[in-house]
């Protein structure tokens, strides 16, 4: 409430928060990537192809997982810098943007139950199948409203009782999510690449097709995201305007154009060191999304005449607190994915016949 | 300014609570159970008893299950919460304590990692390297909440970061050390409880005696270091918490009636699984029925959400002590509102262009109390003013907006009034049409 006037400081230097912002969302939409494409596939898939549902389904959980843990760290910060209005947007579309949750809970388990189900050896419904992937397509898109609303401060004041605002006339919410979303199926596709150059000492024919799944699915996603991004930039081109925004947004289409041309070039003649020029090139157009998306924010809210540069007061302490912390989190979890990859690797061989 | 949210029904306290001790119930087992995992592991390798290491693998997987989807999501569910009930003190904690926070999250990725890597890993690799990541789960997941009951404890007692404004007077608070051991214990109590639950899964009736005993022995030992660190809280709370504490258990004027049922029923709950425990510890029993372990599950969770309930009342009318009151209002700023009047901040400020008082009231009932209340369900003013009449409406708005020694006495757990007099006589105006006849 009036409170806003008295609340302290961001006890950090902003060039600090600048830079982690971005890199915790880049780890986000790591993570986010791959769970949507996972879930699309696992949703699109034919009743017959097993294999390709079980690789799928198997994917959900630890990215669903790794989504929201990764999330944390770019929400906190968006709270730090945007609170007002995150809060606010919160507020206008609390009843949807508490709901989502329970949803996104549901379509977790159902992620859990469809891998359970194949594991096992039985099929998984589609409607089954479909549940993450249609828990996905909610949450994002209130999420999506959420953070639109909340760069819009003048769509907000004009809003009434609250609740039930989900600010989907005055924000482009729908092309944004569905551009985002089908980018996101796109970029995480890379995903079945990597499965299946595991796959391809062991089972060359399954690795063949993940990778003409993977490719299909980046093809047929990037077409439409391309379309989608076009439909974009011609309702709203001044969201867009700026050094920063353009640059991020000529980065992004460059890169994510030649992205399918390489994957392709990579299932024609797959090699370890085209794998890693793909996966590069993927995660340099996630960069680009991150960045695109925080010069979005700051011009719109520029353009709303929103000073969005809180003040400082910087207290080292807790700053070299959590730098030390990120450094043991860094060992441990570079150990932990090791020991995680050895067992994946043993487990593959202990498989094949 | 933010907009206000009014929901009736349960209302936001009630929506908070919901999601609130569902989580913290979930998130205590996430650190205990980690614990107990690892050493549940061990114990079965160092006797050489594939059943108690199979139950450890059977329970990892309903561990993984419970708390990285429950667990990690209404962990989320608690931040949209906060933010739509209290936005002013999320955001003042946020600004406060952004690096616990961001320090918290590193231990957080640890703990994801290390709990699918434990149970993805079963039988794959080595014992000493599956137990080794174990332990780093177990050692994550204490680390968060050390970090994380910092700002909790915080929230209930301030102590010296009214004068440093630092983070670290602010995390090592003087309830900081009790309630962290006090959850340490809690975390225990409620692992055990979880490991009576899957120990029916246990396949020969000598390992599952042994497992039942031993989740006894958590459930026992949590409970003794929890009631011995919750005498240590009480001692440490800030004398007018303090104060409220000893009232109510009295029943005498100024105590909070609730606080005292919450205590009790809390106490008897504890005191019902700790006497289980103790049986299931000595007496070990080969089985224990599916209803009974559930009952207890159920019985903890009441116990725990008893508790939790009677600390957020016991830091009313604050939620940061000496800092926010519940409703979002600065203690520093109440003054201000008193003299200038409150709403001229607000986008109410038109009303008081006009004579619309009953207008002027609504907007500040659902600025200033309908955090707490509804109309007419959970905490519904209604109810709260059957029996009351002009002269009882005056009394408690002069007592409530006014610097008034008898507030502590009467509605200690209520933040002030911030409104200046024409307000005041508003909010009397749309008290009394509340009234029913």
């Amino acid at each position: 409430m009036h409170a806003l006037a008295a609340a302290p400081a961001v006890p950090a230097p902003l060039w600090l928060v600048d830079i982690l912002h971005p890199l915790t969302l880049v780890l986000h939409f790591v993570a986010m990537n791959v769970l949507v494409a996972a879930a699309f596939v696992l949703a699109t898939a034919r009743s017959g192809e097993r294999e390709i549902q079980r690789v799928a389904a198997g994917l959900l959980p630890s990215s669903f997982s790794m989504t929201v843990t990764l999330g944390v760290a770019p929400l906190l910060f968006l709270q730090l810098i945007h609170g007002e209005r995150f809060y606010a947007s919160s507020i206008h579309m609390a009843w949807p943007w508490i709901a989502v949750l329970f949803v996104l809970m549901g379509g977790y388990y159902a992620a859990y139950a469809v891998g359970g189900r194949l594991d096992k050896g039985r099929e998984a419904s589609l409607a089954l199948r479909a549940l993450p992937l249609v828990a996905l397509l909610v949450f994002s898109f209130v999420l999506t409203a959420n953070v639109a609303l909340s760069e819009h401060p003048a769509a907000m004041a004009a809003m009434g009782t609250p609740g039930w605002n989900l600010g989907i006339g005055d924000t482009n919410v729908i092309l944004r999510w569905s551009h985002e979303l089908v980018g996101a199926v796109a970029l995480g596709s890379l995903v079945f690449f990597v499965r299946g150059a595991f796959r391809r000492p062991h089972d060359a024919d399954m690795a063949a097709t993940f990778d003409r799944r993977g490719l299909a699915v980046l093809l047929g996603a990037t077409v439409v995201a391309v379309l989608l991004g076009v439909g974009q930039l011609l309702v709203r081109p001044s969201d867009v305007g700026g050094a920063r925004a353009g640059a991020s947004l000529g980065m992004g289409i460059l890169l994510g154009l030649l992205l399918p041309f390489l994957a392709w070039r990579y299932v024609r003649k797959p090699t370890l060191r085209s794998l890693v020029v793909v996966v590069a090139l993927g995660l340099l157009v996630v960069v680009a999304k991150a960045l695109l998306r925080l010069a979005i924010r700051a011009r719109l809210l520029a353009t709303a005449g929103v000073d969005a540069a809180p003040e400082t007061n910087v207290d080292v302490g807790p700053i070299v607190l959590f730098v030390v912390m990120l450094v043991v989190a860094i060992v441990c979890l570079t150990w932990l994915v090791r020991v995680g990859l050895r067992a994946a690797r043993t487990t593959t061989l202990s498989e094949t016949p | 300014m933010f907009p206000v949210l009014s929901p009736e029904g349960v209302g936001l306290p009630g929506l908070i609570a919901l999601i609130a001790v569902t989580h913290v119930f979930v998130a205590h087992f996430a650190v205990g159970g980690g614990m107990y995992l690892v050493t549940t592991e061990r114990w079965g390798r160092k006797l050489g008893r594939p059943g108690l290491v199979g139950h450890a693998e059977r329970h990892s997987r309903f561990f993984v299950l419970l708390t990285l989807v429950f667990g990690a999501l209404s962990g989320v569910g608690i931040w949209f919460a906060i933010g739509l009930a209290s936005p002013d003190s999320t955001f003042f904690l946020i600004r406060t304590f952004v690096w616990g926070w961001a320090t918290e999250w590193c231990f957080f990725l640890i703990e994801l990692t290390a709990a699918v890597v434990y149970y993805k890993t079963w039988r794959r690799i080595d014992d000493k390297t599956h137990m080794a990541v174990g332990w780093v789960y177990a050692l994550a997941s204490i680390t968060t909440l050390l970090v994380i009951n910092g700002i909790l404890s915080f929230m209930l007692s301030p102590g010296a970061w009214h004068e440093t404004k630092s983070f670290w007077s602010g995390v090592f608070n003087p309830t900081y050390w009790p309630t962290t051991f006090l959850r340490l214990g809690v975390c225990a109590f409620v692992a055990g409880s979880f490991g009576l639950f899957t120990a029916r899964h246990v396949v020969a009736d000598d390992d599952r005696r042994l497992v039942i005993a031993r989740a006894g022995r958590w459930i026992v030992s949590g409970l003794v270091v929890a009631a011995a660190c919750f005498v240590w809280t009480r001692s440490a709370l800030p004398a007018d918490a303090a104060g409220i504490l000893e009232r109510s258990l009295d029943g005498a004027r100024g105590g909070v009636p609730l606080l005292a049922t919450l205590y009790r029923l809390g106490g008897i709950a504890f005191g019902v699984l700790f006497l289980v425990g103790l049986v299931c510890a000595v007496a070990k029993p080969t089985r224990l029925p599916r209803a009974a372990a559930l009952g207890l599950l159920a019985l903890g969770l009441f116990g725990f959400g008893c508790a939790e309930y009677a600390r957020e009342v016991l830091r009313k009318p604050y939620s940061v002590r000496d800092v926010i009151y519940a409703n979002g209002i600065y203690r520093d700023e109440l003054e201000h509102h008193r003299e200038v009047g409150f709403l001229t901040s607000t986008p109410e400020a038109h009303l008081l262009q006009g004579t619309d008082d009953l207008a002027i009231g609504d907007a500040l009932y659902r600025r200033q109390c309908a955090v707490c209340h509804t109309l007419d369900g959970y905490r519904g003013l209604d109810g709260l003013l059957e029996g009351w009449d002009t002269n009882r409406v005056g009394t408690f708005l002069t007592v409530m907006s006014k610097q008034d020694p008898a507030r502590a006495a009467i509605w200690s757990s209520m933040p002030p009034l911030a409104a200046n007099q024409r307000e005041v006589d508003a909010l009397r105006t749309w008290m009394l049409a509340r009234l029913k006849p």
